[in-house]
């Protein structure tokens, strides 16, 4: 079925098409939520809030091309993975490094495998992790990332630079080095 | 800003491959909608449990308060009506209480300001009893006049004599007597010599015959 008649049954309530977009999206947005919360369960719960919603404010959504209706369903994990993490944890995050961001090349590291690549993401301290990944990944800027997580715009970046600082210190101690 | 961009390319690559999850878990509760949290209910339950009794308990309190209060009010009114029927019946110079005037005599010693008194009035209609207070007369400081006591000469010359000294700590004057001053005390086990209020056998300390060591 092509994505516009499966917005437009899940619109009319149709099980069936609902369960259709859920076979679709839940792996990709499972591993999305696998990415701020490091447990499985707790991504399981993410995704039963998170497709919960879109069936119940699929009827505002407006269809316009092929990527849009992921794009939505993405950010409401997203959305979801915040809020969950908002209950949990404190980020009230006030650590600023005041414009002294020099930028922090990760060569090396976009040069290990995917598996590698996630496994040293999810070691990273929870603040640090939700920024890389709003920022790199999801390629949020610093002031969506400041509203979505009420913390200011240099705290935003002050996050990211620790987060890469920290990112090259593993990828150093693991013996990861290439180039040289 | 290319390596940034490299890595999210291999990350939103990874996320189409296959993950391991209990998908058909998670589908069957996104099926059955939204499960009201238990707890959240317990609490609810709980805390309209807790002002339902509170408002129970307040109710009972509030009637038997009202009822106390009722009968105090008969009370007090059986007894106002008493009081007036006695009053009423009453000689008025059968209770009308006059204090004396105050005498004013000339004290052979210094004495201390005298308390205030109260005098009580009972007016001629009896319906009321004002008490007036009434401050004494000034009180008079009374210096006793006493006559210097000449001494002959023959005594000035003589040597001083010392007056014998008479243990008088704890001890009271009464009647020439020194009697022991009156305490609670408590004796467990029984006679205490010390303990006996007077008369105290007094004797008088010799200091002269203490030795300066």
């Amino acid at each position: 079925m092509e994505e516009s008649k499966l917005v437009d049954q899940c619109k009319k309530g149709d099980h069936r098409a609902q369960k259709e977009l859920y076979l679709l999206y839940s792996d990709r947005m499972f591993r999305l939520a696998s990415r701020y919360v490091r447990n499985t369960v707790d991504a399981e719960d993410i995704l039963v809030m998170a497709f919960t919603k879109v069936y119940s404010g699929i009827q505002g959504f407006v269809y316009r091309d092929k990527g849009s209706l992921e794009a939505w369903i993405r950010k409401v994990v997203v959305n979801e993975s915040l809020m969950w993490l908002r209950r949990r944890h404190n980020f009230n995050l006030t650590e600023t490094i005041e414009d002294h961001h020099f930028p922090v090349a990760l060569e090396d590291f976009s040069q290990l495998p995917v598996d590698d690549i996630l496994q040293f993401i999810a070691k990273l301290p929870i603040g640090y992790r939700t920024v890389f990944n709003l920022t790199v990944i999801e390629g949020f800027t610093h002031s969506e990332i400041a509203a979505m997580l009420e913390i200011t715009e240099s705290t935003s970046r002050t996050q990211l630079f620790k987060a890469k600082t920290l990112l090259k210190q593993m990828l150093a101690l693991e013996g990861f080095h290439y180039g040289t | 800003m290319e390596h940034e961009k490299r890595i999210r390319d291999k990350v939103l690559q990874a996320d189409h491959t296959p993950a391991i999850w209990n998908k058909l878990h998670v589908w069957s509760a996104i099926s059955l909608g939204p499960q009201p949290k238990q707890r959240l209910a317990l609490y609810y339950a709980a805390a309209s449990l807790l002002l339902a009794s509170s408002l129970f308990f307040y109710s009972i309190q509030s009637t038997q308060r009202a009822e106390i209060n009722l009968q105090i009010a008969t009370i007090e009114r059986a007894l106002d009506q008493r009081e007036s029927q006695v009053f009423a019946t009453a000689d008025p110079e059968a209770v009308a209480v006059v204090c004396p005037d105050p005498v004013v005599t000339r004290a052979e010693k210094p004495q201390i300001t005298q308390p205030v008194a109260i005098r009580h009035e009972v007016n001629d209609s009896l319906a009321q009893t004002i008490a007036v207070m009434q401050l004494p007369p000034s009180p008079e400081k009374h210096i006793s006049e006493q006559p210097m006591e000449e001494v002959p000469l023959e005594k000035q010359d003589a040597p001083p004599t010392r007056k014998q000294i008479l243990p008088i700590l704890g001890l009271l004057s009464a009647n020439g007597d020194l009697v022991q001053r009156n305490r609670l005390q408590v004796s467990l086990f029984g006679n205490d010599e010390y303990l006996k209020t007077s008369p105290v056998n007094v004797q008088a300390t010799n200091f002269a015959s203490f030795e300066n060591r």
